[in-house]
């Protein structure tokens, strides 16, 4: 193969054939339907600024919190949004020390949902406030003793490991594709300053390596101390449906399953848009699939221990809130939940005919929406049961919620492509690595 | 002429003016006294009562009058914080047990009036007795208060720790990813 020389005189081999086009495939035109998604998703996404604004300056009022249902939808939203960050972060770094030779193309797109979800869902609790202006308080005020601080600094602190973890490789990644002819303008000074002179020497390459290796060692734990402390602002409640020792792992295994799902989702739209059937192959997405399965049979059983501890137990209050969640009030909720987040996902991967980048995309897709159902039920059940005399409350998200939520939703998209502008879709060294170790040891 | 009507408009002018008055007068009800005091328990384990006296201007008991207490307390900044509320009885007087924790609170009564009275309200210090007041001690049932203490500062040391960390090991590689970049190796570039 023809060797061109880099400025410092290392040699560079050309890149795998297609693979420079296929990496740099979102930063090239948009076709009329693109333009038209973007621009639905930036008008949403401004509807969505534009109603918390509107909330800032009226009050929570707005909102159908009350004295009673306290966490409304923006609670939801900020589990749900985080518990996603985990699964893309996650199924990297353990792909990673697993050393699976599928993950070179799903890297990026993961570690990149993992960090517009966390971005977006970290905002959240600033639109749940009263007075979002003084969160600075949260400093100046220093509560240390407040789970509200625990938690912002365990979001803090996942956001800072993903932001390394998806920034690292990126890195190599621009170095290697700075020269690309498709690369030029205000782009190629973008990465040839991000490429922080990488040329892709053996020292360069294990550097990198020892690095994310370690960071793929302390995401996890991190992801699972992180979730559990979010956990903890609810299960150190005394109030039934929250006060429960499981809901650290069932925070956690929440995270991971819908994670993983919305990753999937996401690596199936980036493919079909971009064409990059060829370097995401369909066994990607079945493996992805496989290990949604694993983890959505792993969460049903922690639901149903939850289920059939406190329900044969039977205290007063925990059997009143089980009741209305499996045969009253919320049973529409949580039979919906699990019909679309458990029983059909696995029975869609369980089959050979249904187990296509089809089939997980309609699995995973409805992993996603009952996900965000059963956070819904996780905490607004327990605070509309009366912890004092017999009167339930009740809570059903006001317009703007709803519009913040959807510009919310908006935002995790428009944040990815926006993202995909500027950096590789692909994670092409990772890639080229794992092609050429197949390639030795065959 | 000129005179005549100058006359004529004083005179509209003086009886709108009165009529202005009048219904003002008659808009704003009269405004009823409030007085605060304390009624000491004659029995030990019952609370000493707040009490606040409604009367009317002349010095007649209002009766059935809600009656708000406030105590000046420090919650986010100073402000009254509200303690309970109490109608009024036949002789004007509306009662709140109330069960103190330091000698000397601000309390502060109100009434917001009705149809008949005016609003009113009234500032006083009380002073109670220090064998009534009941300190706030702190009790931990767990025993685990110094744990309290400790764990939130451990914590704080270890994510202090981790986001040393990270930061450092993203420093570093990006460093060394520089420094290696500008030494060539004699070929071992990227394949």
């Amino acid at each position: 193969m023809a060797r061109t020389w880099n400025s410092d005189m290392t040699a560079v081999l050309p890149l795998m054939p297609g693979l420079e086009e296929a990496a740099l495939a979102p930063m090239g035109r948009f076709s009329r339907g693109h333009r038209a998604s973007v621009w639905l998703l930036l008008v949403l996404t401004a509807g969505g600024i534009a109603a918390f604004i509107y909330q800032f300056s009226t009050g929570i009022g707005v909102t159908g919190m009350n004295d009673r249902v306290f966490w409304g939808i923006y609670t939801v939203d900020l589990v749900t949004f985080i518990g996603f960050s985990y699964g893309g972060a996650l199924v990297s770094a353990i792909l990673r020390l697993t050393n699976a030779s599928w993950r070179g193309p799903i890297s990026r797109l993961a570690e990149g949902t993992a960090l517009a979800t966390l971005a977006v869902g970290a905002l959240f609790p600033l639109a749940s406030d009263g007075h979002p202006e003084r969160v600075w308080r949260l400093i100046t005020a220093l509560q240390i003793n407040s789970p509200i601080l625990w938690d912002m600094v365990a979001i803090i602190t996942y956001l800072i490991a993903t932001l390394v973890f998806f920034a690292l490789p990126v890195v190599a990644d621009m170095g290697r594709l700075q020269s690309a002819d498709s690369i030029v303008g205000w782009r190629r000074r973008w990465f040839r300053a991000g490429a922080f002179g990488w040329s892709g020497t053996a020292e360069q390459h294990r550097v990198l390596h020892r690095s994310l290796t370690t960071i793929a060692i302390i995401i996890i734990p991190l992801a699972v101390m992180v979730h559990t402390v979010l956990s903890y602002a609810f299960s150190l409640t005394s109030r039934p449906g929250w006060h429960s020792t499981i809901f650290g792992p069932y925070f956690v295994m929440a995270a991971i399953y819908s994670g993983v799902a919305l990753v999937v989702v996401v690596i199936v739209v980036f493919r079909r848009v971009h064409h990059l059937e060829r370097w995401i192959p369909e066994r990607a997405i079945i493996n992805l699939g496989y290990l949604m399965a694993a983890l959505g049979v792993l969460y049903g059983y922690l639901l149903f221990t939850e289920v059939t501890t406190e329900g044969y137990v039977g205290a007063e209050a925990t059997e009143k809130l089980l009741y209305a969640l499996l045969l009253d009030r919320w049973s529409v909720l949580f039979w919906a939940f699990v019909f679309g987040g458990l029983v059909v996902p696995l029975l869609i991967v369980a089959f050979r005919r249904t187990r296509t980048v089809a089939g997980m995309t309609v699995a995973a897709s409805l992993v996603v929406v009952a996900f965000f159902i059963k956070r819904f039920l996780m905490f607004i059940p327990p605070l509309t049961e009366p912890l004092i005399g017999e009167e339930v409350g009740g809570y059903a998200p006001s317009w703007v919620e709803i519009v913040v939520t959807v510009g919310a939703v908006a935002a995790i998209p428009l944040l990815l492509i926006g993202m995909f502008k500027v950096v590789p879709v692909l994670a092409v060294v990772e890639i080229e690595e794992i092609s050429s170790a197949r390639e030795e040891s065959a | 002429m000129i005179r005549r009507r100058g006359l004529l408009a004083s005179f509209v002018a003086t009886v709108v003016f009165v009529l202005v008055v009048a219904l003002a007068a008659q808009a704003q009800p009269p405004s009823p006294t409030l007085s605060i005091s304390l009624e000491p328990s004659s029995r030990a384990e019952l609370a000493d009562l707040l009490t606040a006296r409604l009367t009317a201007p002349e010095g007649g008991p209002i009766s059935e009058a809600r009656i708000v207490f406030w105590i000046r307390s420090e919650l986010f900044g100073e402000r009254y914080a509200f303690v309970g509320e109490s109608p009024t009885d036949s002789s004007g007087v509306a009662r709140l047990p109330f069960v103190p924790h330091q000698d000397t609170y601000e309390v502060r009564a109100t009434f917001d009036g009705d149809e008949v009275w005016g609003s009113v309200e009234t500032i006083r210090q009380i002073e109670f007795s220090p064998s009534r007041v009941i300190r706030y001690e702190p009790t931990d049932p767990t025993q685990l208060g110094s744990l309290r203490f400790v764990m939130p500062r451990i914590m704080g040391i270890v994510v202090g720790l981790i986001w040393a960390a990270l930061l450092a090991l993203a420093f570093f590689t990006l460093r060394s990813i520089k420094r290696l970049g500008s030494i060539p190796d004699g070929g071992g570039a990227d394949r």
